[in-house]
């Protein structure tokens, strides 16, 4: 059985079979209708005329450059790149994730901060009244504390909402524990002295577990599409139209 | 065949009022929803015992489950609406100018995020076309061929809300599915799921959507517990019989039936109804006392409105005591502002209520929808003040003339059934404004029909929201606008109107006058605005305590921008810092630091002297926006002649500096030390403690740009000179094509010429009233 181990005859008896395979998996000719036997005698003839328009349609090219079947064809792409993604995951990988992202999941960061507002309406240059303040202020003197408003525990979204994003985000930034200022909101100018700052607080798992489970699942999905689609890329050289 | 019939199906639904929705983690599919929020009973943060802390919403969203806005931006749902309005994830738009719902093109984010919001998705046929369309893409393509590309070709219909009787027909068939089930509950699931007491509170709700010959009878429902204390299914104002049987004018009662027997009822089931766009009721939603509108009464009408009527006939009751109770035990709040204009009043359209000397009130030039006012010498005399030819100065609608849609005749009474309806309305419609369209003037109304019945059933506080229909829940920024319809409005050209043929699919040019039948100006878009938000005096964020404020009327609503407002009145005079301790949400009537006293959005206790009420009013400007301007005070009453008046007190404070306008250029407005708070203690020394009164106030900012002057303006310095004499059009070589609307154009012998407008607005808030009413 030498012969056997030819190559070249390997290699025939192989491409024979795989023509042999294809010709067999290969669907009926183009000319050639099967149709399902459970049709009723009117959608038959729907059927029919549908797949022949169908099938002229292809033969003339129809279905190439069509917007609505390009964006078909992506969708369906997509979905299939997405169902790689995993969709089981334990409570403690997902407790693990949820840590990782504590500014979507846990309690914001909070501040306890003395604030003095000098309204607009009651100094006709409030920025430069803040700043005279400011500038009288000393180690000694505590004035500005004795009029100022204390908040305790607030986050950056409950300041924003009572005095404005410019003054939030300055009380925020700061880490030096002495008055600052001013900053200028739509009411006026402020001082602020920063008491002290709580970090962001973990997220509470039961609260939170339906919404990340929900991320999750996109993100997943997500990831999968953005790989997948990576992959794929790889096989295509791209070139510039002139 | 069904294409048109499709397409007209949205015209009664649109203005009124993607991708697959991942079904939520864990829904049960139908009927009851699993899971749910962990009770949350801690003391949040922000809580502070005797004092409320103010809260800013949108309770007016809609999203793809709408049957609308499925086709007009199919990439949202309940759950992108929330994120986008928590400022968490930004939302997904199809591209500018495209007509491809499904594919995402931009993100936008919101500007700040919302502490609570309500997404209400149009109960007829919810979720219907989702859920059918989306299950292949075989299904998408044919919905978006046949029906939706359908939809936003017809939009010249849809605007006018023209419903052809056999779409009425198919609207019937397909009203009654199961899918509003599933998609509810999948709305119920998600709006749990978002919901972060103490940070962002999500209230159920849907909007009952009835209409009858194009006049909107609005509402939206909103209800207070979590997802397994709600209805199982959401009630349409459309079923089976309504295009033969027509009940759509007359089926308030069914929705209020209905809510009381599946809501209030139950133990653990509470509810409130928001009617809204009374300014498109063509006088239906509050009707007049004493008008039969030309239908059989039975029974006697003095002094009350008609009622409930036998089925399926054109014979009507007299507004009952019992259905003016419960109409008032729901109707609990009122849309003042939206995407398709304010409620509160309009020139010329005062009617008999209006007590002010000069006959009009500048006051209610904002964000008037149609209007009656556009420029010309047969306008009504209220419109000469405002229309003076100035560019610079006039209102959007001065700029009409005889162009566009949005012009519309005084109704000569009001009715349902499209009762009020003339032959043929200016917007061609048939369609028209009545004084009672307008809140003040409806309320008093109310109190008018009191005296009949004992309650007055209009009795509504105040609230504002958007009305999106891209799910862009809290995105009134007036810069960039992108429109709330999705693909409909969000380029400049749809939203500032551009000319159109009725053929133009068949070859017909709008830059051909000759070959341009019906030639107009598409100009649907141009009164619309990025809507208002809802304020709300509130211990904590939390549902219970949201949903109680708008119950109570311890709210406000504003055009979108995040002034605050608070207000108190008492038989007694006020502490003379009662503004500062309203401002820091001190609850001064608890505390009894002010004795016979109402809150905002409360009843007065009976009068103990001679003496009218003492009112305070305080307000605070957006730390982000524009300075205040002044505080209006309007008052409602009946008068010695058992007339309902309503009278206009502008500027009862205001800033002691003078007001300019914002920069041409850039839209910057000066700042020019206007004041941040504004404080108004005032007693009524006109008052009758034997007549019904209410008082609300109205705040203005200093002027400031409306979304058109930044789009005509500031991103294109559009010069109206260079318009085609021959058409009106931009040439395509000027840059400018598409940018028409920013010119108020006129017509001379087939010579065209425009003139550049600068649209400038007030940007404002409304207060719940404080209400008087007779002992009885």
């Amino acid at each position: 059985m030498k012969w056997f181990k030819e190559p070249l005859l390997q290699f025939l008896l192989l491409g024979a079979f795989i023509f042999v395979f294809y010709r067999w998996q290969q669907p009926p000719p183009v000319n050639q209708i099967s149709v399902p036997a459970s049709l009723d005698a009117a959608a038959r003839e729907q059927f029919i005329n549908e797949t022949v328009l169908i099938r002229e349609a292809q033969k003339l090219g129809l279905d190439k450059n069509d917007s609505i079947i390009n964006r078909q064809l992506q969708q369906k792409m997509r979905a299939l790149l997405e169902a790689a993604a995993t969709d089981q995951i334990s409570d403690a990988e997902l407790a693990a994730w949820i840590d990782r992202q504590p500014e979507r999941y846990g309690q914001a960061p909070r501040v306890d901060v003395m604030q003095r507002l000098f309204r607009r309406s009651q100094h006709p240059n409030s920025y430069q009244a803040a700043q005279q303040a400011l500038a009288a202020t000393n180690n000694t003197s505590n004035a500005l504390e004795t009029e100022a408003e204390t908040l305790l525990n607030v986050s950056q979204r409950e300041l924003r909402r009572r005095y404005g994003e410019s003054f939030a985000i300055a009380v925020f930034a700061e880490q030096d524990k002495a008055w600052h200022g001013p900053v200028n909101s739509g009411l006026g100018s402020h001082l602020f002295k920063v008491i002290q700052h709580h970090t962001a607080a973990a997220a509470n798992f039961d609260e939170v577990k339906q919404r990340a489970l929900t991320d999750w699942r996109a993100a997943q999905e997500t990831e999968a599409f953005i790989q997948g689609l990576a992959e794929r890329r790889k096989a295509y050289s791209i070139i510039n139209d002139e | 065949m069904w294409k048109p019939l499709m397409a007209a199906l949205f015209s009664s639904l649109l203005l009124a009022c993607g991708s697959s929705p991942k079904p939520a983690a864990e829904s049960s599919g139908e009927g009851l929803v699993v899971g749910g929020n962990p009770p949350s009973t801690e003391r949040c943060s922000d809580y502070r015992e005797g004092f409320k802390n103010s809260y800013f919403g949108d309770l007016h969203t809609h999203t793809s489950y709408s049957l609308d806005a499925y086709f007009f931006n199919a990439l949202t749902d309940p759950r992108k609406a929330h994120r986008f309005a928590k400022g968490l994830d930004p939302l997904g738009l199809p591209a500018q100018g495209s007509q491809d719902v499904f594919t995402q093109d931009r993100e936008i984010t919101i500007d700040r995020p919302l502490d609570f919001n309500a997404v209400t998705d149009h109960a007829e046929f919810l979720g219907g076309f989702i859920s059918s369309c989306d299950q292949t893409e075989f299904t998408q393509q044919q919905c978006d061929e046949r029906i939706g590309q359908g939809i936003r070709d017809d939009i010249r219909n849809i605007a006018a809300g023209n419903v052809a009787f056999q779409t009425q027909l198919l609207q019937s068939v397909v009203a009654d599915t199961p899918t509003s089930l599933v998609t509810w509950n999948q709305t119920r699931q998600m709006n749990d799921e978002e919901y972060e007491p103490c940070n962002y509170t999500t209230l159920h709700g849907y909007e009952y959507t009835s209409n009858e010959l194009s006049q909107m009878f609005h509402r939206n429902v909103i209800f207070k517990g979590d997802a397994n204390q709600v209805p199982i299914d959401v009630f349409p104002a459309v079923n089976v019989t309504t295009a033969v049987l027509p009940e759509n004018g007359n089926d308030d009662w069914d929705l209020f039936d209905h809510l009381q027997l599946n809501c209030v009822m139950r133990a653990d089931c509470d509810v409130l109804t928001i009617p809204h766009n009374s300014n498109r009721s063509d006088g239906r939603m509050f009707l007049a006392a004493d008008e039969a509108a030309g239908k059989t009464v039975i029974g006697d009408l003095s002094g009350v409105p008609l009622g409930r009527k036998v089925p399926n006939t054109d014979i009507y009751f007299p507004m009952t005591q019992a259905d003016a109770e419960l109409r008032r035990s729901l109707d609990r709040n009122f849309e003042m502002t939206q995407h398709k204009g304010q409620s509160e009043c309009a020139l010329g359209i005062e009617g008999n209520y209006f007590a002010n000397d000069e006959g009009y009130d500048p006051g209610c030039n904002f964000e008037v929808d149609a209007s009656v006012c556009r420029g010309l010498p047969s306008d009504p005399a209220a419109c000469a003040d405002f229309c003076t030819g100035n560019p610079d100065t006039d209102p959007h609608f001065c700029s009409y003339n005889d162009l566009g849609q949005n012009i519309v005749p005084v109704c000569e009474f009001g009715g349902p059934d499209g009762a009020s309806r003339p032959a043929e309305g200016g917007d061609g419609t048939g369609n028209c404004r009545s004084p009672l369209d307008y809140y003040r003037n409806a309320m008093v109304e109310g109190q008018k029909i009191r005296q009949a019945l004992g309650t007055n059933p209009y009795k509504l506080n105040i609230t504002a929201s958007l009305d999106t229909h891209a799910g862009d829940s809290g995105f009134a920024q007036e810069n960039p606008f992108y429109g709330h319809g999705g693909v409909l409005d969000d380029d400049p050209r749809e939203q500032l109107g551009f000319w159109g043929c009725d053929n133009e699919a068949t070859g017909e040019d709008p830059r051909d006058l000759n070959n341009c039948t019906n030639r107009t100006f598409v100009d649907f878009a141009r009164p619309l605005n990025p809507g208002g938000l809802a304020g709300v005096w509130a211990e904590e964020n939390k549902r219970e305590d949201i949903f109680d404020a708008i119950h109570s009327g311890e709210t406000w609503g504003t055009s979108g921008t995040r002034m605050r407002v608070r207000s108190i009145a008492s038989w007694q005079p006020l502490p003379a810092d009662v503004c500062e301790r309203l401002g820091n949400g001190e609850d001064l009537i608890a505390s009894g630091a002010v004795l016979e006293a109402a809150p905002m959005g409360g009843d007065l206790p009976p009068q103990t002297s001679n003496a009218g009420p003492y009112i305070a009013v305080w307000a605070e400007q957006d730390p982000e926006g524009a300075p205040l301007q002044q505080i209006d005070l309007i008052k409602g009453y009946i008068n010695a002649d058992d007339e309902p008046k309503v009278l206009a007190i502008n500027a009862a404070v205001k800033t002691p500096h003078p007001v300019s306008l914002p920069a041409k250029s850039n839209c910057a407005v000066p700042v020019d030390n206007h004041p941040e708070t504004l404080c108004l203690i005032w007693q009524d020394n006109d008052f009758d403690g034997s007549r019904d009164a209410y008082w609300y106030p109205r705040i203005r900012e200093v002027p400031s740009c409306r979304w058109s002057a930044y789009a005509c303006n500031v991103e294109k310095q559009i010069d109206c000179s260079q318009l085609d004499t021959s058409n009106g059009v931009f040439p395509e070589a000027s840059g400018m094509h598409g940018y028409e609307g920013c010119c108020a154009i006129s017509e001379d012998n087939g010579s065209f010429s425009g003139i550049n407008r600068f649209d400038t607005i007030e940007e404002r808030a409304w207060g719940s009233p404080i209400w008087y009413e007779t002992p009885q």
